[in-house]
């Protein structure tokens, strides 16, 4: 390999000397150039005389050399000087060499200190061509257009007004005019020196640049199934993190903002879930980990938030949110194996790729924006207060009581002049607040041929809409691309962000967001005192909470080009991440007279996390095209090696009995009452990746990847693993037989791809087993297996994901309409999967690849675009509407396919069985209530009336209708007879099976509109929330009239429920069964039926953005370049097919619980200012 | 200056292609990163401190398994109905009473299921012993301080795991027998195993046991070697099991060898209670400590588990919720005799309170405790638990004797435990049976609230039907076909794990 280049550069050698001399003679000129200003000024009227006759060209200038003080700067190589000529006598130097010159491609020029330069032609005839570059339609001018002189390198790009000027040395140059977004024009010169060129907005263009893996590919020939979100669709979005932004824009990415926290990551998955998690029992919503996360990749460094946020989670903040999203200038959905496979066991979720904005305006540019606004308090979950809840409550009351149980109603509720019980206090009131959410950047940026920069500066500040919370961000980043050489140029990102969350009370990510749950809100007329008091009335402004996050990173990347088509490319870059949480609870002492506030002691905490990515990737690529007599094959051929390196380490101190309630840090504490400890881990992944492109004149394509990963988180019998993918495209609208349906169909190809792509253990150590603490045996310690974690996993490997996607873009009607239709069926394997073991292997559980673990996903997508109205027209129209589907099941289960059930933190039954999807709801069915009693079925043989909970609740008027599955006359979940299941069947998908977005954006002249508007159809959601309420009412575990005097409401105004009153009626429907608080309970309202599922299917028009660009005159007043006013409304309205307030706010598992944290409605004014 | 730029590129090249080749070596060690936050497999069988801290593993399993739910006396004593508890006292075990209907329904034990119907627990423990029967023949003998403290190792997991088998055995039947680590197996398919005939289990466990012996050393009146096995334990068990299999002959030998050869000799009444102070009594064979160490500074005291014998002034400000000996009936056939001393000083009389039935309270266990004792907080009771000891092996040889015809070498036996206590019922009995209803009655004089006392029923219960008449099991139950007299498994979490596991055939039919 040493040898090679060297021969080539010998070979190469004639070439390179004649670059040398151009140099030499640029050099000289520069040169003279510079010495011009002190030359004596010599006579250029003096006339000449040519004794010889036949003289070469060389000939007549060494006469006049010798004749006069003009000196002949000429190159040896030129082969005209040796002709002859025919020159005729007493003429002036000018008409001399005019004679001597005519017919040849040399020109000269005389300059001031009497030298004489003959030259190629093109040297000399340099012409600058100026311009001023504007949108088509708008008549705006377009900053950091790219200029480029084809078939050169000469290139520049346009300045705030839209201006560039560039030096062109042939008359039949051909100017090439690029810009992101739009279509490119190719325009030649003809002797002009001013070209004014107007570009037309590309609704989606072919070239567009995307990256697939480490290899550039254009969309017009890429084979994989790639969406792209632009800077324009997502800037100035008051949201903290990208993340969220997606929704809806692209197919196939579900993402569900389960909460309106700031700084909390919503869920993204990418084409269905592919994880089976068993471990749902924890309450911890956010980190229950249920779902499939994709891997990102910004500017081409890989990270795994989900690593991050296992490993150092102490925050619990989104890693995303420390990236501005006016940063941003696309985000690439990768979804098909021909994209993923390249990033081998970590691209299986699907890749997000993250690029950045760059510098483009040649003169430097400032920029200022700012937006500001309000935060809407969300609407309040409906309860009834004061007057109207004592009413409600004794009218169910005297509804379903005897008249002895009347006797018996509680003090709350009679005694309405007790002062002690006459508020009305709607207690969720005290939580909430209007807020205010406000964001600056500034930005410099700046282009030249040799370095282009971009510097901004960020501060993001979104107070919650819950007291106590908010996050705050300052990031800072430069990218900074430098030319180096004709061969050599780098580019170098500089990030750091400072994040700052504020989260109430809480101390890890849940939807206990208030300091009391919803469900358990009490009575609006109660009076709060002591330990309760504290919570309603501050204990979360008593607390310390401080939650910080600061990101550092660095990427340096180098291209130098070894060949024309052989380029080596290296990439350095470290990602240090950090997460500190400090954490104090005031004791409350101070209300020691209150029993309810007894023995709660203070407590304090602090946790520092320090998260670092270590990443190295070379890259070897060889480009070349092969142009045969008709046609042209193109080639890139990509090796690369990328190594990455993750470092965790954090620590952790805490202490409860802080001496004094003034002090707020681990401090003073007593030993036994302290704690610490600290962790560390380290895990290591190489990669070889190969990837090819091959296209036959950019009709017929094809793709092969190939990596392998070798993980320090994969057993050291499989330390390697492959990942292949295969992937082709043709373009069908090439072919001759398409060209008469050319006008409607200007493009269309057709794509297949076929791949493996994977997943690695979350767990860095996972292939390792341990040995832990097994406790003290007469005073010695004893080492025993982690039960759970204790046998050896040599052959752990990687969980395999094996995808097909075929797919078709479209461009109709002159690309009016664009069009992509993508199929996919994703079978996962081998996932990380804790198996139970059985009780002979002495072990409860191990973490390993489920080989009998298969999980589906199969789905199509579609994006559909449309400019409505001509690209002249004043008035534009551009929508898109995108929609996928995805059926989402389990496709084989370990143990022979046995079916097992898991009971998530709600109380909720999920199946895991074949052929239903993942975390399916398994309950009893509910099909409305009996009216009547003669309405309850009997068993004809017995006379004995149908049974609920086994045997132990008789049927009666006003009950459930539970439906007998398995028809033995009880209803229960399962049966003292063995039969486990009982009679639930699955109740409710979690899962939604239809996901997507509409997007208008309307402009006309200065003014543009855009409204986001994203849907999810079909989706089962348990609400908890108001099955505790109901609960609270009958008694779910334990009945009390106490208990229901002193609960808050629900919301009943549309809840018919039974009452013997209305059953009185012979014909009346009831629409909800008895909640009859003297009623034995049976735990009819606990989450064992279906009763609470409803529908979760919601349509929001997400955020409505308006703006308007001021006319260039009105900026030139101002004396600013450009200038932008905007305004929008993010979280606009829901709309929805169920009582739930907002059917988004759900966790991962579908659940709602009322205590996730509202999505606010946000209102915000902005500004954005060049100068 | 042509060459110079060749080498210039030809420079980068190198530089580059040293870089590659130098980062890709380095990247080997990365790629294999191993935690430093827990020790594994294969570093941790590398010393003779992690097979000693192993060893002490075994012990703390068992220790956590017979206190798990309080079942080690569940299992051993509440089920000969000489103890009842009161209704709201571990109300879960309502069923398990001469009274309930059906009496002693093993199958009704709610919430403790996990505990009383299932055996995992004691797996894990043998999952440890056949773990340090794998790993210890492997590791070098220069690691140990000696050939014999590497093969003493060994002989305490032999030990262990038939003791435990022994245990599972008389509590649940026939055992599943494994004798393997289930390191890299196919975890997703692992093939159930059916169950062992006990007989066959045993035979494992002797032949454990006579490699142990020779592994192991007796104490030889060493207290405090009574924590862990020792020559003395192995030929102890081994009595116990020739016992339970009724092979009397065999079980003679080996309780003639503890008694002989072992170094032991009977506590003086005047400081009886020493048996279970922790390693204060040379009668002690093996116990398990339970003690605060005032050494160490560690506490493996668990307040629950003895203190369900006491209430009252014998134990913090608990009322009720106590296992009583009730007045009459079972108990005065037992102890008949009121001035046994065992009787009168370990027993101590308690009136009908708080749901609680009259009788007496039992003491064995009762060095009650505060750790905080000013503020009386954190209770605990600090003895040791005590599973074999040289009166029950002296019994145990009268047991032998009396079944194998030898009813005056029984008498001899039993003299020696009577005569502490001060009675003399001894001397009454003429023929095998009644001399063996009075090794029955000695041995629950002496053992009660040893958590062994059932098993002596079960063993001697085709003869002397205590079972049957005392404790008022239905005949139909105790025959050797039904031996409803084991505990039934839960099926309903254990078959799913093995679906070749079968339930005891008396509750097959019997729920």
């Amino acid at each position: 390999m040493k040898i090679k280049p060297l021969l080539y550069f010998l070979k190469a050698g004639n070439e390179l000397t004649k670059i040398l001399r151009i140099m030499r003679l640029i050099t000289i000129m520069m040169i003279i150039g510079i010495f011009q200003v002190n030359a004596s000024v010599y006579s250029q009227n003096e006339v000449f005389s040519f004794k010889e006759s036949g003289l070469t060209m060389r000939g007549v200038f060494k006469t006049i050399e010798r004749t006069s003080k003009f000196k002949f700067f000429f190159n040896d190589d030129l082969t005209n000087v040796d002709k002859r000529v025919e020159v005729a006598n007493n003429l002036k130097i000018n008409q001399v060499l005019d004679a001597v010159l005519a017919g040849t491609d040399l020109s000269y020029k005389i300059l001031e200190n009497n030298l004489v330069i003959i030259s190629p032609l093109v040297l000399l005839q340099q012409k600058k061509i100026t311009g001023v570059i504007t949108d088509a339609i708008t008549g705006q001018p377009l900053i950091g257009v790219s200029v480029k002189v084809q078939g050169t390198t000469k290139a520049t790009v346009s300045d705030v007004n839209g201006k560039y000027i560039i030096d062109v040395s042939d008359p039949k140059a051909v100017l090439v005019y690029t810009y992101l977004g739009y279509e490119t024009r190719v325009i030649a010169i003809d002797n002009n020196t001013k070209i004014d060129v107007a570009l037309s907005q590309a609704s989606k263009t072919l070239d567009e640049v995307v990256i697939v893996g480490v290899q550039r590919q254009t969309k017009r020939t890429t084979v994989s199934a790639i969406s792209t979100v632009t800077s324009k669709e997502i800037e100035n979005m008051p949201s903290p993190s990208v993340d969220a932004l997606l929704q809806g824009h692209v197919a196939g990415l579900n993402v569900q903002i389960t909460s309106g926290e700031p700084g909390i990551a919503p869920t993204v998955v990418v084409r269905g879930n592919s994880k089976v998690s068993t471990g749902i029992n924890q309450s911890a919503v956010a980190q229950s980990r249920a779902l499939s996360g994709p891997l990102y990749v910004i500017d081409g460094v890989p990270v795994n938030p989900d690593d991050i946020n296992s490993n150092i989670d102490v925050t619990g903040t989104n890693y995303l949110a420390g990236i501005n999203i006016n940063d941003i200038e696309t985000v690439d959905v990768q979804k098909d194996a021909s994209a993923t496979a390249a990033w081998g066991s970590r691209g299986a979720n699907g890749v997000i790729y993250i690029k950045t904005k760059k510098g483009k305006s040649p003169t430097p540019e400032f920029r200022i924006n700012a937006y500001t606004g309000f935060v809407q308090r969300p609407e309040l979950l409906k309860t009834l207060t004061g007057q109207a809840e004592r009413a409600k409550k004794l009218d169910i009351l005297n509804t379903y009581g005897s008249a002895a149980q009347r006797a018996g109603i509680p003090q709350m509720l009679s005694d309405s002049l007790n002062p002690s019980y006459n508020n009305a206090t709607d207690w969720q009131g005290l939580f909430y607040r209007p807020a205010i959410v406000q964001n600056y950047d500034a930005t410099i940026s700046g282009a030249a041929d040799n370095y282009n920069y971009r510097v901004s500066g960020n501060y993001y500040d979104e107070q919650g809409i819950i007291k106590s919370f908010g996050y705050k961000r300052i990031s800072l980043r430069g990218n900074f691309d430098f030319k180096i050489s004709s061969k050599l140029n780098s580019q170098l990102i500089i990030s750091t962000s400072h994040g700052d969350r504020q989260r109430g009370m809480k101390y890890n990510n849940s939807d206990a967001n208030t300091p009391v749950s919803s469900a358990s809100m009490p009575s609006s007329f109660y009076k709060l005192n002591g330990a309760d008091s504290l919570l309603f009335l501050g204990l979360s402004s008593q607390l310390r909470n401080s939650n910080i996050n600061d990101t550092y990173n660095a990427s340096l990347r180098l291209n130098y080009d070894i060949l024309p088509s052989l380029k080596y490319s290296v990439l350095g870059s470290a990602n240090i991440s950090t997460s500190n949480r400090d954490y104090f609870q005031p004791s409350s002492s101070s209300d020691a007279s209150d029993s309810r506030a007894a023995g709660k002691s203070s407590f304090a905490e602090s946790d520092k996390g320090t998260y670092s990515t270590y990443y190295i990737e070379n890259n070897l690529n060889y480009i070349k095209s092969f142009e045969s007599a008709k046609h042209i094959h193109n080639l890139v051929l990509t090796a690369s090696q990328q190594f990455s390196r993750d470092i965790s380490n954090s620590n952790s101190v805490w202490g409860y009995n802080v001496p004094s309630n003034d002090i707020h840090v681990v401090s003073g504490i007593a030993q036994a009452d302290l704690g610490g400890n600290s962790a560390y881990a380290a895990s290591g992944l190489l990669s070889l990746l190969g990837q090819a492109a091959y296209d036959f004149d950019k009709k017929y394509m094809l793709s092969l990847t190939y990596r392998g990963d070798a993980s320090s988180r994969f057993g050291s019998n499989n330390k390697w693993g492959y990942f292949p993918s295969a992937g082709a495209g043709w373009v069908v609208s090439d072919e001759k037989f398409m060209k008469k349906i050319n006008k409607v169909v200007n493009f269309m190809k057709l794509r297949a791809s076929y791949g493996e792509s994977g997943t690695n253990s979350s767990d860095f150590y996972a292939p390792y087993n341990s040995y832990t603490y097994g406790g003290y045996y007469n005073g010695e310690a004893s080492m025993q297996p982690n039960y759970t974690n204790g046998l050896t996993k040599n052959n752990l490997t990687w969980s395999k994901t094996l995808q097909k996607n075929i797919g078709v873009d479209l461009q109709l009607f002159n690309s009016k309409v664009t069009l992509s239709v993508d199929a996919y069926d994703r079978l996962t394997k081998d996932d990380f999967y804790a198996f139970d073991l059985p009780f002979f292997t002495g072990f409860d559980q191990i973490n390993f690849n489920a080989k009998d673990l298969w999980v589906s996903n199969k789905g199509y997508e579609v994006t559909l675009s449309a400019s409505i109205f001509p690209t002249t027209n004043k008035f534009q129209w551009n929508m898109q509407f995108v929609l996928a589907h995805n059926k989402n099941l389990i496709a084989k289960l370990p143990n022979n396919n046995r079916s097992f059930v898991v009971y998530d933190a709600s109380g909720v039954c999920r199946l895991y069985s074949v052929g239903q999807p993942v975390y399916e709801m398994f309950q009893m069915h509910y099909k409305g209530v009996y009216n009547q009693t003669s309405e309850i079925p009997f068993d004809p043989l017995t006379g004995k009336r149908l049974t609920y909970f086994k045997g132990n609740h008789t049927v009666v008027a006003g009950d459930p209708i539970l439906e007998d599955v398995n028809k033995d006359g009880d209803v229960w979940e399962q049966e003292d007879n063995g039969d486990q299941y009982g009679d639930r069947i699955p109740t409710g998908d979690p899962n939604p099976k239809f996901t997507g977005g509409f997007t208008n954006n309307f402009s006309y002249k200065n003014f543009s509109l855009s409204i986001i508007s994203v849907f999810t159809y079909k989706r089962a959601v348990y609400n908890t929330y108001f099955q505790q309420q109901i609960s609270n009412i009958v008694g779910g575990y334990s009945s009390s009239i106490n208990t229901f005097a002193q609960g808050r409401l629900p919301d009943l105004s549309n809840v018919n429920y039974w009452t013997p009153q209305k059953a009185a009626d012979p014909k009346y429907q009831a629409g909800f069964p008895s909640i009859n608080p003297y009623g034995s309970s049976y735990y009819q309202y606990i989450p064992i039926t279906d009763m609470f599922v409803t529908d979760g299917s919601y349509f929001k028009v997400k955020t409505i953005s308006f703006g308007y660009r001021f006319n260039d005159g009105f900026c030139k007043k101002i004396h600013v370049a450009r200038a932008n006013v905007y305004a929008m409304i993010d979280n606009v309205l829901t709309l929805k097919n169920s009582s739930l307030p907002n059917p988004e706010l759900v966790d991962e598992l579908g659940v709602y619980t009322g205590g996730m944290y509202a999505t606010p409605t946000k209102f915000t004014l902005g500004i954005d200012i060049t100068f | 200056m042509k060459k110079n730029i060749n080498l210039k590129n030809s420079n980068i090249i190198l530089i580059l292609l040293l870089g590659i080749v130098a980062f890709g070596t380095s990247c080997k060690k990365y790629i294999n990163e191993a935690p430093i936050s827990q020790t594994y497999s294969s570093i941790f069988w590398t010393s003779e401190t992690a097979v000693k801290e192993s060893t002490l593993a075994m012990y703390v399993q068992l220790r956590n398994s017979l206190r798990s739910d309080n079942s080690h006396f569940i299992f051993g004593d509440l089920t000969t109905g000489l103890f009842h508890c009161s209704n709201d006292c571990d109300w879960e075990l309502n069923a398990v009473k001469s009274s309930n209907n059906p009496p002693y329904n093993f199958s009704y034990v709610p919430y403790k299921e996990g505990t009383l119907q299932n055996w995992s627990r004691f797996y894990k423990l043998i999952a440890q012993s056949n773990l340090i029967l794998e790993n210890v023949p492997l590791m070098s003998t220069s690691l140990f301080s000696s050939v014999n403290a590497k093969n003493s190792y060994l002989g305490e997991a032999l030990f262990m795991r038939a003791y435990t088998y022994f245990y599972v055995s008389r509590v649940w039947g026939d055992p599943v027998y494994v004798s393997k680590t289930y390191n890299d197996v196919d975890y997703g398919n692992i093939p159930g195993i059916a169950r062992t005939p006990q007989a066959k289990v045993l035979t494992y466990c002797i032949s454990d046991l006579k490699k142990a012996a020779t592994y192991l050393n007796y104490a030889n009146g060493d207290h405090t070697q009574s924590i862990r096995a020792n020559r003395g334990t192995v030929y102890s068990l081994m009595a116990h099991i020739y016992a339970w299999e009724k092979k009397y002959d065999s079980a003679h030998i080996y309780c003639q060898k503890v008694i002989n050869e072992g170094g032991y000799s009977l506590e003086p009444m005047s400081s009886y209670t020493n048996i279970w102070a922790g390693q204060m009594s040379n009668e002690s064979i093996f116990e398990l400590p339970m003690m605060s160490n005032n050494v160490t500074g560690t506490s493996e005291t668990s307040y629950d588990f003895f203190a369900t014998f006491l209430k009252d002034n014998l134990v913090d400000s608990k009322k009720n919720h106590a296992w009583i000996i009730p007045v009459g009936g079972f108990t005065d056939w037992v102890f008949s005799d009121h001035s046994d001393a065992r009787f009168t000083s370990l027993l101590q009389p308690v009136n009908a309170a708080n749901n609680d039935e009259k009788g007496y309270l039992l003491l064995k266990y009762a060095n009650f405790k505060y750790q905080t004792p000013a503020t009386k907080t954190n209770a605990y009771i600090n003895n040791n638990l005590v599973l074999l000891r040289l009166s029950d092996i002296i019994l145990l040889d009268a047991e032998a004797l009396a079944s194998t015809g030898d009813v005056e070498g029984a008498r001899k036996q039993l003299k020696l435990t009577e005569d502490r206590a001060g009675i003399t019922s001894y001397l009454n009995p003429a023929n095998q049976y009644d001399m063996l209803d009075e090794v029955v009655a000695e041995r629950g004089r002496e053992l009660v609230g040893e958590g062994c006392w059932y098993y002596d029923l079960i063993r001697t219960e085709s003869r002397q039907s205590w079972l049957e008449y005392g404790s008022g099991y239905p005949h139909e139950r105790l025959s050797d076909a039904n031996q409803g007299y084991f505990w039934p498994l839960d099926m309903s979490t254990l078959f799913p794990q093995d679906n070749l596991l079968t339930q005891n055939p008396w509750w097959t039919a019997h729920k």
